[in-house]
């Protein structure tokens, strides 16, 4: 039991499917998504009655392991080549702002980056949060948006004037 | 908020809709608990088999407890006969009717005097559980729509959440409704009988496939017959003035749960859905059957010294743990001032009887391990001994 009551098993099946969106939503990868958020669930079980938060232990430890992880396998990825390709199909440059390219666009942001607006745009958070939970300073995080933002435009703009639509 | 900013929002909520299900997450995280800890335990009995060849192997005895250090005196004998969970009470209702592709449920105990009925398809996808409870439920009221409903005769409620991708708006994170589709039809049975019959899928999209029609002939089909709970764990002994409070029969582990037996009646947690137990019941005490390699053991053993550095580096560092020894006349362990009984099962010694009670409760240490060791195993039992 958690300082509140609450049983492992409950929050589990309470908040498993939401954690399932966050992880998979940060990483776009089923198998990865499933990965990060089952073991973060085991490091928390094994302290389970010492958390007094356990929804942002968990969140935060989803996050930790997938910036890990891409340090680990950031050597052997080319992340750029994923969207082109996948945007390549693609008719002309309305297309590019729809939300599909830009799922793609957003899979070639550095981690962190990407990280950020995952927390921003689909956690609803705000920065001195982000910051708690990246492990940085407010001020870093929104160096990380800013970048991220203006990357996910340039990105947009040059695929969209590479098949002939407007940016 | 610029186009750019409502895009991102946009391609995320569509991005959560293709989510992995979390339908087995739960026993998952169970499994691969335990397969963490059989790793674990071969390093560390590699690392003292080392420290052994170089003629310094260290034995680190479990601590226990001072025995002046009593706590106040259990105002309870350990002396009342507690059958099998298959002798608890019975549920009192079964279903009559149940749409196609339904298998006969599975008789589950949620709460004192509350049952559910549960079962569930692949084709059609969709869990259904009817709780049979001696309270009225509260029911939900958003973001789904709540109208009332002739059951019988009887004025019902109708909750209804229609088929939609996970997380768009209204339906935001929250689950139930998050999910996917979702109903829930309230109504009076009888006389201190009110049943909640819930249909869901958490696979977002996915219509459900059962009307709201099909909820309510559910609930006119009900019939007076009695459904015994599954032969699951058998407790020769337990402390008196506690009822059967909860019953969970998993691969990971056999769990009943006994309550104060002057618990007024109440309903069945809000929170408890077809997916997995989430309700509380507020139990006194706890007793299951766990694999030897269960975290709730596992987490009894005498941490090593505080890690130097991070070797996953994801800023969480672990502790090292040496599993608890557990000799033949069981032992009583101690964990955040719960006093926790663990015994091997003498059919099975990889399986191991764990009994905690609440601090309050006052159980003594003999007695924890008295319920303990009349503990067996029964034959419907679904926890699988470690490997």
């Amino acid at each position: 039991m958690t300082s509140d009551g609450e049983s492992f098993d409950s929050y589990v099946s309470a908040q498993g499917a939401a954690l399932l969106r966050f992880a998979y939503v940060l990483t776009g990868d089923h198998h990865l998504a499933e990965d990060l958020v089952q073991e973060a669930l085991v490091k928390a079980h094994r302290r389970w009655s010492r958390i007094d938060q356990p929804g942002a232990y968990v969140k935060k430890a989803v996050l930790r392991q997938y910036l890990s992880w891409r340090r680990r396998r950031s050597s052997a990825e080319r992340p750029l080549d994923v969207p082109i390709e996948d945007t390549a199909g693609l008719d002309h440059a309305q297309q590019v702002a729809d939300r599909h390219a830009l799922r793609g666009l957003l899979a070639t942001l550095p981690r962190q980056q990407r990280a950020v607006l995952v927390l921003r745009f689909f956690e609803d958070l705000g920065d001195e949060a982000i910051a708690g939970l990246v492990g940085c300073s407010a001020a870093t995080v929104r160096a990380h948006a800013s970048k991220g933002l203006s990357r996910l435009r340039r990105s947009a703009r040059t695929v969209s004037a590479e098949y002939g639509g407007n940016p | 908020m610029n186009d750019l900013d409502n895009e991102l929002r946009g391609a995320m909520a569509d991005l959560a809709a293709e989510a992995p299900s979390s339908h087995d997450l739960l026993a998952a995280v169970h499994r691969r608990g335990r397969a963490d800890r059989r790793r674990r335990l071969t390093t560390v009995v590699a690392a003292i088999a080392v420290l052994a060849v170089v003629g310094g192997a260290s034995v680190v005895a479990l601590v226990s407890r001072d025995p002046g250090d009593r706590r106040e005196q259990q105002r309870l004998q350990v002396a009342t006969p507690a059958g099998s969970s298959e002798t608890a009470p019975p549920s009192p209702v079964d279903v009559g009717w149940l749409p196609d592709g339904f298998p006969k449920p599975s008789v589950r105990l949620l709460g004192p005097n509350a049952w559910g009925l549960d079962t569930r398809r692949e084709e059609g996808l969709a869990a259904l559980q009817v709780q049979i409870m001696p309270a009225e439920p509260d029911a939900r009221t958003e973001p789904g729509t709540l109208s009332p409903v002739s059951v019988g005769g009887a004025v019902g409620s109708l909750y209804w959440v229609p088929t939609h991708a996970p997380g768009v708006p209204p339906y935001g994170n929250r689950p139930p409704e998050a999910e996917g589709p979702y109903g829930e039809l309230i109504f009076q049975r009888r006389p201190g009988q009110w049943i909640r019959i819930i249909v869901q899928n958490s696979a977002g999209a996915v219509d459900l496939g059962i009307t709201q029609a099909d909820l309510v002939r559910i609930g006119t089909g009900l019939v007076d017959r009695e459904r015994a709970l599954p032969d699951a764990i058998r407790l020769g002994l337990l402390p008196g003035h506690v009822v059967w409070g909860q019953l969970k029969n998993q691969d990971y582990g056999v769990w009943a749960d006994f309550v104060d037996a002057d618990l007024p009646d109440r309903p069945v947690d809000r929170n408890e859905q077809p997916n997995g137990h989430n309700g509380s019941v507020q139990s006194q005490v706890s007793v299951a059957i766990l694999p030897e390699d269960a975290l709730e053991i596992a987490g009894l053993g005498q941490s090593g010294p505080p890690p130097t550095e991070d070797p996953d580096g994801d800023g969480l560092v672990e502790r090292e743990v040496e599993p608890p020894s557990i000799p033949a006349e069981g032992k009583v362990f101690e964990q955040d001032g719960r006093r926790i009984a663990l015994y091997r099962l003498r059919s099975n010694p990889k399986l191991v009887v764990y009994v905690v009670a609440k601090p309050s409760f006052g159980m003594a240490d003999e007695d924890l391990l008295t319920v303990a060791a009349s503990v067996r195993i029964g034959p419907d039992a679904a926890v699988k001994p470690a490997r």
